[in-house]
């Protein structure tokens, strides 16, 4: 009798429903619930902000890391996290998120949520006066 | 008799008179020190001095530095930031050209280069001593009359063997 094989299988992800507001420079922790079973392997854990459209989801801020998940004999609910650098490159308004488990061919992908994360704009830098305290030779 | 008047600004503390000249030369580095409210989200800007001369329109400028200048995020009220710049006197080469010449009354500004509107200039501070541009210039100046002077002699002697 030959070994069983268990392939590695994901089944559904979760992202947290909250609504968030973010600006530049913060860096926006997005938490997924998945569930799996099978055997261990290491996969990309990819979540992006962006907009939806009728050609797809527009893309503007993304990150992915690696998850190593360990062998599974039956489904497990599993926790991980990613988290997006908020840049300047994103414009304030409202923005949509999605989250998925795979490479290019995902092996399980979540629900866009619709205008679930807030970009506020960030203040402008505002100066006083600037004073020469000092000027010597060192 | 009132013997000083010093300026408190809130922000930015005891504003120091600052008049006295430095006489700087060539290999020094001049450190310009800056203080500057800040009011805005946690952002690197870049902190320029320079050395110069002050004209009619515009401000000559001869070196320049530049510095990081981090501000803390700081969104309801002002923080001051402090910050640096080094200044490296070069002196003049060949002819004058390029780095600075030895001179007195040179002007010095420094500006937060994101926002060149926030600038602060103290004129008439630097005095340059002799810099080793002027040394070469003035070495040139005897060593090519001796060249000159090298190169017609030959000719005078073989003018006359004829």
């Amino acid at each position: 009798m030959g070994a069983v094989y268990l392939p590695s299988e994901f089944g559904m992800i979760l992202l947290p429903l909250a609504n968030v507001q973010v600006k530049a420079g913060d860096k926006l922790r997005i938490t997924c619930r998945y569930t799996h079973r099978g055997k261990a392997e290491s996969v990309p854990l990819y979540a992006s902000i962006g907009s939806t459209g009728w050609t797809g989801f527009d893309e503007v801020l993304h990150a992915s890391k690696t998850l190593s998940v360990p062998e599974d004999a039956s489904w497990q609910a599993r926790e991980a996290y990613v988290d997006i650098a908020i840049t300047t490159s994103i414009s304030a308004g409202l923005y949509d998120l999605y989250a998925k488990i795979g490479g290019t061919i995902p092996k399980v992908i979540s629900p866009t949520l619709q205008d679930v994360v807030e970009v506020t704009e960030v203040g402008d830098s505002d100066f006083g006066e600037i004073s020469i305290t000092d000027y010597a030779k060192v | 008799m009132i013997s000083s008047l010093q300026v408190f600004r809130p922000g930015v503390g005891w504003i120091v008179p600052l008049e006295e000249k430095v006489t700087l030369a060539p290999g020094d580095t001049l450190r310009v020190s800056v203080a500057v409210p800040y009011r805005g989200p946690e952002r690197e800007f870049t902190l320029y001095s320079s050395i110069g001369s002050r004209g009619l329109l515009w401000f000559d400028e001869v070196l320049s530095a530049r510095a990081s200048l981090p501000c803390p995020d700081s969104p309801e009220k002002f923080t001051t930031v402090i910050g640096y710049v080094d200044i490296e006197i070069i002196g003049s080469g060949w002819f004058g050209v390029g780095g600075i010449s030895a001179g007195n009354d040179y002007d010095l500004y420094a500006k937060i280069e994101e926002q060149p509107d926030v600038m602060a200039e103290i004129d008439d501070v630097i005095n340059i001593a002799g810099s080793n541009g002027s040394d070469m210039t003035d070495m040139l100046g005897m060593i090519m009359p001796i060249m000159m002077l090298g190169m017609v002699m030959p000719m005078v002697g073989e003018g006359m063997e004829e």
